[in-house]
């Protein structure tokens, strides 16, 4: 049995396993695999609670995962936002020096979220400039062909 | 409506995810499908020989006392079962009696066939280059329940 503590090197091994497969297209085949046929408990919660379904999933997996971050539900303003300040995932990376982690690895939350949140009709952004530090900004929004909302966020608003 | 703030530090949680399992059943089920089981092993042969550097060395300098340190420290933190026998000299005999990966698996979907080579070889590849070897002696894929062998190579 390999733990579950272990998993995160795993998973960054298992992208380059697939690049060296089919290249890149291998991976983001990979990931658009896992975000249609597992990502089903976000999409419920969403479809379920609207954005709060958003904070519902990522309170108990950051909880979790033991991860260093700030995250907000504004629901009259249809904006919910993770300030990442350690990232449990790449962190844990960046920590164990004798292995490289893959080289997009932070590219796999993009594609994953985006694929379960854009169809239910909300924006997802991440800004990964930090992510060699292990640090991201996620702002997930009510898409503005809703009237109710006028304002769009820049995500270089929220510095993690 | 209500506005809701959380802040959290690392040092606010344990670090267990029990659900990673599942992703690790669903990886080892995608390559089966799309590449095949021999993949599968390779695949696991690249990881072990990766990230598990650093046991394979402690298993070099302590040989099985490693081996029995790092199974009663990953089944304790996972809440699991083992009985460790040393039935013969410089061979040991580890019992798996609950495994927390499998049972995790099972609540929520199928086990993908070649699950078990996460103990095979995954055990195999880390005691390559090393005075021991390994013996999957029984797999029961419904449950994990399994018997591993470690020996000193003849």
């Amino acid at each position: 049995m390999i733990s579950c503590t272990d998993f995160i090197p795993a998973y960054s091994e298992f992208f380059k396993f697939l690049e060296k497969k089919g290249g890149k297209k291998e991976v983001i085949k990979f990931w658009e695999y896992l975000s249609d046929k597992y990502f089903t408990n976000l999409k419920n919660l969403v479809e379920k609670h609207g954005l709060k379904g958003c904070w519902l999933y990522w309170s108990k997996t950051l909880n979790e995962e033991a991860a260093d971050f700030k995250m907000e539900l504004d629901e009259n303003r249809g904006v919910f936002k993770i300030i990442m300040f350690k990232c449990p995932s790449k962190g844990r990376l960046l920590k164990t020096k004798h292995i490289k982690p893959y080289k997009d690895y932070c590219k796999h939350c993009d594609i994953l979220y985006t694929r379960v949140l854009e169809p239910l009709g909300y924006k997802y952004k991440i800004d990964l400039s930090r992510c060699e530090k292990a640090r991201c900004t996620v702002i997930v929004q009510k898409n503005l062909r809703d009237k109710k909302i006028t304002h769009s966020y820049n995500i270089k608003q929220f510095p993690g | 409506m209500a506005k809701l703030v959380m802040r959290r530090k690392a040092t606010d949680n344990v670090y267990f995810h029990p659900d990673f399992h599942i992703a690790l059943n669903i990886m080892i089920e995608y390559i089966e499908k799309k590449f095949g089981k021999e993949d599968v092993k390779e695949y696991l042969r690249q990881f072990t020989n990766a990230y598990y550097k650093p046991l394979k060395q402690k298993i070099k300098r302590y040989g099985l006392k490693a081996i029995k340190g790092y199974l009663e420290q990953l089944y304790r933190k996972e809440n699991g079962e083992i009985e460790i026998l040393f039935l013969e000299p410089e061979s040991m005999t580890v019992k798996i009696k609950r495994c927390p990966a499998v049972s995790h698996i099972r609540k929520k979907m199928t086990v993908a066939d070649s699950f078990c080579e996460t103990t095979g070889t995954f055990y195999q590849t880390l005691l390559e280059k090393t005075d021991f070897e390994f013996e999957l002696k029984k797999y029961d894929k419904k449950t994990g329940r399994s018997i591993l062998i470690f020996r000193k190579r003849k």
